[in-house]
């Protein structure tokens, strides 16, 4: 017995918060870095979006302060790795921790209430799940047919030239790490608002943040290539439930996606080795 | 004062400012959080504590510092602890083998680095052999290796109607003398491998000019391989210390642990040196411990990964900010 | 950071070691000094007494004061299984405010429940531990050998886990007789035919609301006369959560009964209100669902927030507080003594007598576990009366929902059958405390999604 029309639209709503957050991620990748933080910066989005939301009563509002959050969280990596020169690495993965913690704190003061919950109300979709179609179409459009993307995708495949030319690096890429972190503090309070009511509980994000971080590498840093692979992981969060009625521990499930992950990022390294399709350059000279 | 001063005295004085606004924002307060934390260090018995929690911490920030200095970003100890956690499980709860206490250490030890070992090769072969990227590849290992215990737990080790599995028995449970001579030893040996072996000196050329080291014949995979299979050794041996310490059992868990991920601020809190992970893992330690304490006054316990990740951070903008040109 | 280790001179490192260790020093010495001297100044005087909780009688009762600390599987927020303790350890401190001070620790994980409430019991005097989850069975047994002087209460253990410790008392509140009710009420509105249930692990408690609901929801389809006089109802129980608290995974299964199996009435056991949320979202989408409150009054909490649920049909609901206060008194009075408690409807509440249906309290607040509010507008009067009617019965325990004939089936931890059913319960025969506290088998109606 199985609903197939459900299974399709649970999976949309399930991978609108991957497809934000790897959006996001996509464009500081593209702009030449990696901030490994987004699973941190969506639980701190998902704790203030919903401490907004509980305060204010307003939906927008809630969205408004989650990205905030999550763009006022990037801003120390902004300071860490653009300002500082740190390690872009460590700094993403520390910024990891910091969101986490910082994200119980602030959930704590929800103390669990129910605050904003997001219905369908687009048919059977909500607001965001267009959203992040839209933006996917937006993103693309920025990228490939204006000069902004031009310049942006330049500086992400090389560095040096890109500012012999006197292209705006450093502006490009803070505004990116700085979206990046707004599109993933969104994502984190889709998580709230739309699967819990618009409650907040600990440990909400539970690795979405790195899975979004494969969707773009499975998405090989292309916004319609990111929509794919958000739907495709989001499918298989919705699938989950049904694997025990067949026989498949739902324990193991949960790695599937990880271990999905884990081969495309071989199979895209390899791709990019024999064949070379090249993924923006300077992340492919830091990830690789 | 030049550029370099200028940001390195900032970024110390925000991190302490970051500091103390957290304790100010936790349920606590400023004085709840700082009195707990005195508490800890007034107190012999709260320090003895903080070492059996060192254990695991201290055991994968030392094979993370040969890792990171060798320029393999690894972030897989975390699933190394775990899966070294259920190797020693199986082997004192499990395996139905009855040996003396002590014996039972130094084999579950070999047996949990070996564990751990092996799924660090997966990552070093990858990185190694196919240039797969080590930081994402350990990652999505941490989530299977998670998924893997989750699935032992609920199901072929579960005791009873509640996801539990068996304990380690009080006959093989360590004591704190025990895990501080494992980590000291850890710490000196792997100390001494970077210093006095030729491993050691291809690690830290391989770190530092990794061009240079290709050029001059260095045989860059194999010793990727190398210290792959010895930061996986460590960190299985951290969850060993872990089981049969303080944690004996499991639980179906939503997020792991955590010590590994520790280990890591840890190591770069210790300018990713062996010896110096000892010091630093045991301040994370006492860390935890007043974490655990503060609970009762309703902070929630990751508040202390935010103020160690506050910590390393700022000592890590000061690091990169003392390099910054004037 | 590749050149980062170089680059730093050793003298620059020992700077800064020195400096932080300096301030740091300065920091914890200054803030412990400052903690210090507020604790004095507020806390309650600390009588450095060696009083053990169940011998001695030198303090004299007007200085006494009872310290009690309270162990926490979920978050207060989770507004169910733990709120509800919470209330209760809320209840007990208003009333006895003058003696007793209260503590507690939220979200500790059942495995290292150990270490934590031992770092507790070094650094601060307990007389009293309530530990609130099943899975601290360990580290209770293990801390109560290591502290005879403290008296510890374990929630949902059966006794003869602890018995040979002498401070170690266990009490539950039992919902079978609830769930029984649900379940009539379910039956009575499912308009599929379908009905549903999640639980969060197979244990016997669990098992015994699971087969509870099904039979209370035979019933009550056969009482309304639908769905083939309950013969042609369908129970669905979905593969256990295997966490107390998992509001995500609990939403995933709930949907997964509503899409797929077309379940319009949901019963679970999860400690949070997903379920519930769950099931009046698809009410927004048109769709009629129902749910119950769990442990805390939801509908109630719900409603404070401004928002009428329509999904909720009534519910199980504790309230601990009479539990905890007969505890406590009894500690303070220093007569505690080992015992295990099973409060069931008409426990903890002043009259035991049943009452006429005009004036039973089905659906209100009384004694440790009770009905929540009955939903009126769905659920037909015919029914309602009947759910007063055994509600009474109960209280007198005149009724029993597990009367033989019972069939059904063994189950392993995961819900898979493991024999043909069988005759469980023979004509006539009501299961006793044992039959109910180690039982492993589902009613034969019951249909597990788990292959």
């Amino acid at each position: 017995m199985v609903n197939v029309m459900s299974i399709l639209t649970n999976g949309l709503s399930n991978a609108t918060p991957l497809i934000l957050a790897a959006l996001g991620e996509m464009l500081v990748e593209r702009s030449g870095k990696v901030n490994l933080g987004v699973e941190g910066m969506m639980a701190v989005g998902a704790a203030a979006g919903s401490l907004a939301g509980v305060k204010w009563n307003s939906l927008a509002g809630s969205f408004l302060v989650g990205g905030l959050s999550g763009a006022l969280l990037s801003l120390i990596y902004v300071v860490a790795v653009i300002g500082l020169n740190a390690d872009q690495i460590v700094t993403g993965l520390i910024l990891v921790f910091m969101g986490i913690g910082l994200s119980e704190l602030i959930g704590i003061k929800t103390g669990g209430t129910p605050g904003t919950p997001l219905f369908p109300s687009l048919g059977p979709f909500d607001y965001l799940e267009v959203f992040s179609i839209v933006l996917a179409v937006f993103l693309w459009f920025l990228l490939y047919k204006t000069w902004t993307g031009v310049e942006l995708r330049a500086i992400g495949e090389d560095e040096l030239s890109a500012l012999e030319r006197g292209l705006r690096v450093k502006t490009l890429r803070v505004i990116s790490i700085i979206v990046g972190g707004f599109l993933a503090g969104v994502a984190g309070t889709y998580l709230s608002d739309s699967f819990h009511y618009g409650r907040w509980y600990s440990g909400i994000t539970g690795g979405m943040g790195w899975i979004a971080i494969g969707d773009v590498i499975l998405g090989y840093w292309h916004p319609f290539g990111i929509l794919i692979s958000g739907y495709f992981t989001g499918l298989l969060f919705a699938m989950k439930p049904l694997l025990p009625t067949i026989g498949i521990p739902a324990e193991l499930a949960d790695a599937l996606p990880y271990f999905l992950v884990l081969v495309a990022l071989i199979i895209v390294t390899f791709i990019y080795k024999r064949l070379g399709i090249s993924p923006p350059a300077s992340v492919w000279k830091t990830i690789r | 004062m030049n550029r370099a001063q200028r940001n390195s005295l900032l970024s110390l004085i925000s991190g302490i400012l970051g500091l103390i606004l957290i304790a100010y924002m936790t349920p606590a307060g400023l004085r709840g959080t700082f009195s707990t934390l005195g508490l800890v260090y007034s107190r012999i018995d709260l320090l003895e504590t903080s070492l059996l929690y060192s254990g695991p911490i201290i055991a994968s920030a030392i094979g993370l510092a040969l890792a990171y200095r060798a320029g393999f970003i690894t972030i897989g100890s975390e699933g190394q602890v775990l899966l070294g956690a259920l190797t020693a499980l199986w082997l004192t709860a499990y395996s139905g083998l009855h040996i003396s206490r002590s014996l039972m250490l130094p084999l579950a030890l070999l047996f949990s680095g070996l564990a751990g070992a092996l799924l660090g090769l997966i990552s070093g072969i990858l990185r190694a052999y196919w240039d797969v990227n080590e930081t994402l590849s350990s990652l999505m290992l941490n989530y299977i290796v998670l998924a893997f215990a989750n699935y032992l737990i609920a199901g072929p080790w579960r005791t009873g109607p509640f996801t539990q599995t068996r304990s380690v028995p009080n006959l093989y449970a360590i004591n704190k003398i025990d895990v501080l001579i494992t980590v000291l030893f850890l710490a000196f040996i792997y100390e001494f491998l970077l210093r006095r072996t030729k491993l050691g000196l291809a690690i830290e050329a391989l770190g530092k000019a990794p061009k240079a080291a290709y050029t001059y014949a260095i045989p860059v995979s194999s010793i990727i391989v190398y210290v792959s299979l010895l930061q996986g050794l460590t960190a299985g041996m951290g969850g060993a210390l872990m089981i049969m310490s303080f944690q004996r059992n499991m639980t179906a868990m939503n997020q792991s642990p955590g010590y590994g991920y520790m280990g890591i601020l840890v190591a770069w809190m210790a300018l990713i040196s062996p010896v110096g992970s000892l010091i630093a893992g045991y301040f994370f330690s006492t860390l935890i411990v007043a974490g655990y304490l503060l609970q009762s006054k309703g902070v929630p316990f990751n508040t202390v990964l935010l103020l160690q990740s506050v910590i390393v951070l700022t000592f890590i903008a000061y690091m990169a900010s003392r390099r910054t040109k004037g | 950071m590749r050149g980062l280790s170089e680059k730093v001179s050793r003298r620059d490192f020992l700077k800064l070691a020195t400096a932080s260790v300096i301030g740091l020093a300065i920091g914890l010495g200054g803030g412990y000094a400052w903690g210090r001297e507020s604790s004095t100044k507020t806390a309650t005087p600390q009588t450095p007494s060696k009083t053990t909780t169940s011998s001695t009688t030198s303090t004299s009762l007007a200085q006494r004061k009872i310290r009690a600390l309270w162990i926490y599987v979920g978050p207060i927020g989770d507004y169910g299984w733990t709120k509800a303790h919470d209330d209760g350890r809320k209840y007990v401190q208003n009333k006895f405010g003058k003696w007793l001070v209260t503590r507690y620790l939220e979200k500790v994980p059942e495995d290292q429940a150990y270490s934590v409430i031992k770092d507790q019991l070094e650094t601060t005097r307990y007389d009293a531990v309530f530990a609130t989850s099943w899975g601290y069975m360990n580290a209770v047994k293990r801390l109560a050998e290591e502290y005879p002087q403290v008296f510890f209460y374990h929630c949902s253990g059966p006794w003869e886990y602890f018995k040979d410790e002498k401070n170690v008392t266990t009490y539950f509140a039992e919902f079978y007789q609830l769930y029984f009710l649900n379940g009539i009420a379910g039956g009575a509105v499912t308009e599929t035919c379908k009905v549903g249930y999640v639980p969060a692990f197979l244990t016997p408690e669990v098992i015994r609301h699971i087969n509870a609901f099904a039979m209370g929801s035979v019933y009550g389809a056969k009482l309304m006369g639908k769905c083939g006089n309950g013969e042609k109802l369908e129970i669905y129980v979905t593969k256990p959560l295997n966490a107390w608290f998992a509001p995500s995974a609990a939403r995933n299964a709930a949907k997964m009964l509503v899409d797929n199996y077309d379940v319009d009435v949901i019963a679970y056991t999860e400690d949070s209100t997903s379920i519930l949320e769950t099931a009046e979202s698809y009410w927004d989408e048109g769709k009629k669902v129902y749910s119950f409150s769990h442990y805390s009054n939801m509908y109630e909490y719900f409603l404070k927030k401004g928002k009428k649920l329509r999904s909720h049909l009534t519910g199980q609901v504790a309230n601990w507080g009479p539990i905890y206060e007969y505890l406590l008194a009894r500690l303070y009075a220093n007569d505690a003594f080992k015992e295990d408690i099973w409060a069931r409807l008409g426990d903890f509440t002043p009259i035991r007598w049943k009452r006429p249906i005009s004036e039973s309290k089905a659906g209100q607040p009384e004694g440790a576990v009770y009905l929540a509010p009955l939903n009126t507008k769905v659920i037909p009067s015919k029914a309602i009366i009947k759910i007063k009617e055994l509600y009474e019965d109960m209280r007198e325990l005149l009724f029993e929902p597990f009367t033989g004939p019972i069939w059904g089936y063994r189950i392993d931890s995961e819900g898979r059958p493991q024999e043909s059913p069988k005759l469980k319960v023979p004509p006539g025969v009501r299961l006793g405390r044992n039959d109910l506290w180690y039982i492993n088998w589902f009613y034969e109606k019951i249909t597990s999604l788990v292959k």
